[in-house]
């Protein structure tokens, strides 16, 4: 092999493996979040049990309790059940779950000595339509889980699953054509770099800005294609139980990993559409590095202040309970307190810093490389609490309702969006 | 360049493997999913050729939209007669036999004389926004004519349903 093949290789693994880590680790945030926001509006106070050596991270830890305790149930494979494709179907939904944020840019191209690397693990002048192309293949997982568990409930799931799936995929696909034709391009790295900058000299030129509709659109679309709450007929938990009724152990949990990686997905997919990706408001990348030490300063302080927040929260929090618990959960509190005093002592350092160092062109790039990689992920997150909050908050639609709001409302509001977004872009040109 | 034969191979086998399982497959549903990772297979070689838009539509359109409807016609109707009366035939046998010589045929000349690359002028842009461009200035009477073929499909399946929701 040439050199340059290893090159490709390498560069493209490393980035292809920060994006599948980014996702298995939003795996478990989204997990704790599907808990502690379902406990919110079910006022309940959520899992606050699991621990380690007395710290329990808000419930956190109850992740890995609960994978210890997946990894060691009995792995029943039932005797009717077509066995490779009952076995198959986990492994292709997980499989594409953690192929499906490989095309979104998670920071600007990093520059470092003349050599310029995309932050995007794969660079596709295709864009969206491999995220579409991939959706459109995960509901095989659901069909094959259906029909191999050979089991009447799971069939009756794969069919409204596939029926459901041919629907919206289409609102879906439409519901993106306008923003395609405002930024000019499908490529999801070019997409998130025509966004960053402003309308009026006020506002971001967000996607959701320029395209309302279309982004109200996309994220129906997204909540069915991801078989949540309002949408969750296949798994339809209070009827039919779904296409995993069969399944057990690593089987079964493979599923609900995959449903909290597409998670992820969808909302990393919709940022990057819609919310500009990792574009900071009102900072473009050439600013961070241009003022790099300000801009440092800046977040050290912010990192500070939230800190000293948290940890004012927290001392409220202990107060109110002192001395109740006569187990290891005693120490939790001064753990944590100690973990934000190791954080604030960092940001202080970070401060001084910024003042007795400058920056040279390297690090400037790596810190613009990293805001933006915390932006992105913070949009990330705050969409996954939305996707989650959405499921706790509205009931499931019958099927009637579910066919009609695909085809005789977003179809057609899909087809209207494209023609406004045409006319205005035509009469802007003309 | 070993990468690209290894893929091409692990394509391309993938493809007849899996056509020839389609036919040979007694259940409708094994034959449809050995479809889909056929079409999955020649999307990986698409892209290969430096096609990456008709690599994301073969997946999108063949493997996703049209094999999940194909699925689901399968699902609804019950196929356990037909998968009764199917018995293997002889032609199974003829077929093996003929995709193993070409097979075979097929290896001999890439081992030989390597595989055929697309160099020079031949080699066009495989882009969204040069396909988007042809499509809609070369090809715009084709574009049209398939539009209105595709319409005229739709009226005809609407006009075909009513009428037998009528009689049900």
């Amino acid at each position: 092999m040439m050199n340059s093949d290893w090159m490709f290789l390498g560069t493209t693994t490393a980035r292809a493996v920060f994006m599948w880590g980014l996702t298995l680790v939003f795996i478990l945030i989204n997990i704790f979040l599907e808990r502690k926001i379902c406990a919110f509006v079910q006022d309940r106070v959520g899992p606050n049990r699991a621990h380690i050596c007395g710290v329990r991270l808000f419930g956190f830890i109850l992740n890995f309790a609960d994978a210890v305790k997946l990894i060691f149930k009995e792995d029943i494979l039932p005797p009717f059940v077509n066995k490779a494709y009952y076995i198959a179907a986990p492994a292709v939904i997980m499989t594409i779950a953690l192929m499906g944020a490989a095309v979104v840019p998670f920071a600007d191209d990093l520059t470092v000595g003349g050599f310029t690397l995309p932050m995007q693990a794969l660079n596709l002048n295709v864009g969206f339509l491999y995220i579409l192309a991939l959706t459109s293949l995960s509901v095989y997982s659901l069909v094959l889980a259906g029909w191999g568990s050979n089991s009447k409930y799971p069939l009756l799931s794969a069919m409204r699953s596939s029926a459901q799936m041919i629907s919206y995929e289409i609102s879906m696909g439409l519901s993106l054509v306008g923003l395609v034709m405002v930024f000019g391009s499908v490529d999801l790295g070019q997409i998130v770099k025509a966004q960053g900058g402003l309308i009026a000299g006020v506002v971001p030129r967000w996607g959701i800005v320029v395209q309302p509709l279309g982004a109200l659109l996309f994220a129906v679309a997204s909540l069915a294609e991801l078989n949540r709450t309002p949408f969750d007929l296949p798994e339809g938990e209070s009827e039919i139980i779904g296409f995993h009724v069969e399944y057990s152990s690593m089987k079964f949990a493979l599923f609900f990993m995959a449903e909290y990686a597409n998670i992820f997905v969808a909302s990393a997919v919709f940022a990057a559409l819609f919310l500009g990706g990792w574009q900071i408001p009102w900072l473009t990348t050439a600013a961070i590095k241009e003022h790099a030490a300000p801009v440092f300063r800046t977040v050290s302080i912010v990192a500070l202040a939230a800190m000293m927040a948290v940890a004012a929260l927290l001392v409220r929090f202990y107060r109110k309970r002192p001395y109740q618990w006569k187990d290891l959960r005693r120490i939790e509190g001064p753990v944590l307190l100690s973990a934000l005093g190791l954080g604030a002592l960092l940001a202080v350092a970070g401060i001084v810093a910024s003042y007795v160092i400058t920056p040279g062109p390297i690090m400037a790039a790596l810190l613009a490389c990293g805001l933006q990689m915390a932006a992105f992920c913070g949009k990330s997150f705050f969409l996954c609490a939305f996707v989650i909050l959405v499921r706790w908050t509205l009931p499931r639609l019958r099927y009637d309702q579910l066919m009609a709001l695909g085809w005789k409302i977003m179809l057609p509001l899909g087809l209207a969006n494209l023609l406004v977004t045409g006319l205005v872009l035509l009469l802007k040109k003309g | 360049m070993i990468l690209r034969e290894i893929f091409f191979f692990l394509f391309g086998g993938t493809a007849v493997l899996c056509g020839l399982f389609m036919l040979t497959r007694k259940s409708a549903l094994s034959g449809a999913v050995s479809l889909v990772v056929c079409f999955l297979s020649f999307a990986g070689l698409y892209a290969m050729l430096d096609a990456p838009f008709i690599a994301a539509m073969q997946v999108l359109v063949y493997a996703g939209a049209i094999m999940m409807l194909i699925i689901f016609v399968i699902m609804t109707i019950d196929l356990s007669a037909e998968e009764r009366r199917a018995e293997k035939p002889v032609i199974v046998g003829g077929i093996i036999a003929g995709a193993i010589v070409a097979a075979a045929i097929a290896l001999y000349s890439i081992t030989v004389r390597g595989l055929p690359h697309i160099t020079g002028a031949a080699r066009i842009d495989g882009s969204v926004t040069h396909i988007g461009a042809v499509m809609f200035s070369k090809h715009v009477l084709n574009f049209e004519m398939l539009s209105l073929l595709l319409l005229v499909a739709l009226v005809g399946a609407v006009v075909l349903g009513k009428k037998k929701a009528k009689e049900g």
